[in-house]
């Protein structure tokens, strides 16, 4: 363990012969990348690092993934506000690398680059489907449910469309216990979260009737905690079976949702049926044992990928100075914990790198002063945003996120007047979501 | 000049961030502090300890944290004499979870097993509630303050 003086802040072992700082930039500002620059600046001090996002917030998946009624795990920003907070560490919001700024552009201006893009797609089923059968993936629908700006559900002409009173949920994942979760529940099982209202009563005018969960593995294999099957078993109106049994003693006398899983069922293919959709799965066994359930949607929720639409320069981009964490690391969206160790052990190889090169003068971000837009996304612009958020929240909730790029603007900008206005931007994003 | 040891069992890095509140507090009234991962601790080390700040969330279900746990197998294994060592404690949990801060109870009740004296009341802070972990570290730290030798 160490001694006092060696958790003194380092010494500028590091730093470039003329004094000026070392520059690192990463892409993305989810928890990869915020607990990467964590880590850089807890091994590095005197480190500049510059935070790019796509999106105008910061945070990623803490504030478009993770369920808004679960406020305790999104706390976990409080931490990256305190990383933003230091002087010399940015935020670079609203500015999508490899479109808004290239890649060479990071490489000319920094000794190093993390890529921490995570993976921003809901995985494919790869079956037979329907192209016009109503499946929607879980990632998108949370997106939604977490008033993301891009979710693709939001971007219908006529806004996002209602599930209906029965739904499959393909997976059995926390993600999958999520969704379920949230579409069980009533108004007021919501308070103090930060849904979104509007998007919720949409999809799910009234909580979804009845919900079955299908996996393919065996129960004890299933990939959700305990703590997450047993939260949806306690929404009150809830009644939970499992193959058949009921969970948490006998059956509610009226439940309003049911949710029964079942395992050890294979989709083969999902029809549209009847105006419905109809999914055919068989027995993890057998090949002849087909079995049929009609339902209003589909949810897949199968993991993620990297969206395909991503400029192949940046993810595929090699060079001695770029870094992986999270999903371009290990194709796998993972949990707050495992991208914590991953960005950990990233970081310290970003420092041996640094440490053993002769580095040249790099300018960080004043060198891509000319570059980036002008509608760049400060961290004190984001924390307008936040404060006119928190502000304008109902009484019973602790935020209401702005929906479009364009009241999260505005608000950036400082004008509550001109974020309280409904806009319609829709017009204007195209369907990958960027602003033309 | 007392040498205050924090240490901490993390996994979403939420205790890291209290670890360095109670440091920065410490240091502000002229304390030497030493901060380390509980991964990164001997349980030989403790002994020597004068003040000792634990500082733990809770997984699992009701468990420590992973990189708290194996500190935990050792000294139970080990089983150190802790008389005068002295510590104080501080949990992070949800209230979602029935088994809410658990872990730092688990330490706790070790420690004093062990022949340790707790200084101060245990932090529990609570995830699910509106008042920031550091809110709290920072309050908790300015009482701890005052039951300390200068
Ligand atoms: C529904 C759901 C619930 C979850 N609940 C929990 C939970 O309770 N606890 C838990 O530990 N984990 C949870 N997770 C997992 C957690 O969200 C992820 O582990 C984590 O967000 C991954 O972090 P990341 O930074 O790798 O990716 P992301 O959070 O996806 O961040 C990537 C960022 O990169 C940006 N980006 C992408 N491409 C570019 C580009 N070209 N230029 C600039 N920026 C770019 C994106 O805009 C995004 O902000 C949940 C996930 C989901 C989907
Ligand atoms: C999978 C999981 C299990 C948890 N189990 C408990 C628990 O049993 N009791 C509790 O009080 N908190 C529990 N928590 C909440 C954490 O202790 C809380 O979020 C804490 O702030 C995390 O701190 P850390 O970032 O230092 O790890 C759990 C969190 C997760 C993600």
């Amino acid at each position: 363990m160490k001694t006092p003086a060696e958790t003194a802040p380092n010494q500028p072992a590091a730093a470039v012969g003329n004094g000026l700082p070392l520059q690192v930039a990463v892409i993305g500002a989810g928890p990869s990348g915020c607990y990467a620059a964590q880590a850089l600046r807890k091994g590095q001090p005197d480190l500049e690092i510059a935070v790019f996002d796509s999106l105008p917030t910061p945070f990623g998946l803490v504030r478009y993934g993770i369920a808004p009624d679960h406020q305790g795990a999104k706390a976990v920003s409080r931490q990256f506000e305190r990383l933003f907070g230091q002087p010399g560490v940015d935020f670079v919001g609203n500015v999508s690398v490899g479109t808004d700024v290239s890649f060479r552009a990071l490489l000319d201006n920094f000794h190093a680059v993390v890529l921490a893009t995570g993976l921003g797609t809901d995985r494919q089923l790869g079956i037979d489907q329907d192209p016009d059968a109503r499946v929607v993936g879980a990632g998108d629908l949370i997106r939604l449910l977490n008033s993301d700006p891009d979710s693709r559900l939001r971007h219908r002409q006529a806004g996002p469309e209602c599930l209906g009173p029965e739904v499959v949920i393909l997976g059995t994942g926390n993600v999958a216990a999520d969704v379920a979760r949230l579409l069980a529940k009533s108004d007021l099982d919501f308070i103090a979260s930060d849904v979104d209202d509007d998007a919720l009563r949409a999809v799910a005018p009234d909580p979804v009737r009845t919900i079955h969960i299908l996996g393919r593995c065996e129960p004890h294999a299933a990939k959700w905690d305990a703590s997450m099957v047993k939260e949806l078993a306690e929404v009150v109106g809830v009644h939970l079976s499992v193959d058949g049994v009921s969970l948490l003693g006998g059956p509610a006398v009226s439940p309003r949702t049911t949710v029964n899983v079942r395992f050890r069922q294979v989709p083969v293919s999902i029809r549209r049926h009847d105006g419905r959709v109809r999914v055919t799965t068989r027995h993890v066994e057998g090949t002849a044992l087909v079995d049929h359930l009609d339902a209003d949607t589909v949810i897949t929720a199968l993991g993620f990928d990297s969206p395909p639409a991503q400029p192949a320069h940046v993810a595929d981009l090699e060079a001695s100075n770029v870094f992986r964490v999270g999903g371009p690391a290990t194709g796998r969206l993972g949990n707050l914990a495992e991208n914590r160790k991953l960005a950990a052990s990233a970081a310290k190889c970003v420092l041996e790198f640094l440490r053993g090169q002769e580095p040249q003068q790099r300018t960080g971000l004043f060198g891509l002063r000319d570059q980036l837009p002008a509608s760049t996304v400060s961290f004190e612009a984001w924390q307008r945003i936040d404060g006119a958020e928190v502000r304008r929240a109902r009484p019973d909730r602790c935020r209401r996120k702005f929906t479009t790029r364009g009241e999260l603007l505005a608000a950036a900008a400082g004008s509550d007047a001109l974020a309280s206005i409904p806009t319609a931007t829709t017009a204007a994003i195209d369907n990958t979501g960027e602003t033309e | 000049m007392t040498v205050v040891h924090v240490l901490y069992g993390t996994e979403s890095g939420n205790a890291e961030m209290v670890a360095d509140d109670i440091v920065a507090a410490f240091r502000g009234q002229g304390f030497e502090t030493v901060t380390a991962e509980l991964t990164d601790v001997e349980v030989s080390d403790l002994a020597a300890m004068e003040i000792a700040v634990f500082v733990s969330s809770t997984y699992g279900e009701g468990e420590l944290p992973e990189t708290a746990a194996p500190f935990y197998d050792a000294l139970m294994a080990e089983r150190p004499d802790l008389t005068g060592v002295r510590f104080a404690a501080f949990g992070l949990g949800d209230s979602i979870y029935e088994t809410f801060n658990n872990a730092i109870e688990t330490l706790r009740r070790a420690l004093l097993e062990l022949g340790a004296e707790q200084i101060g009341t245990t932090a529990k802070h609570d995830a699910a509630s509106t008042t920031p972990a550091t809110e709290l570290a920072d309050a908790w730290t300015r009482d701890l303050l005052t039951l300390m030798p200068a």
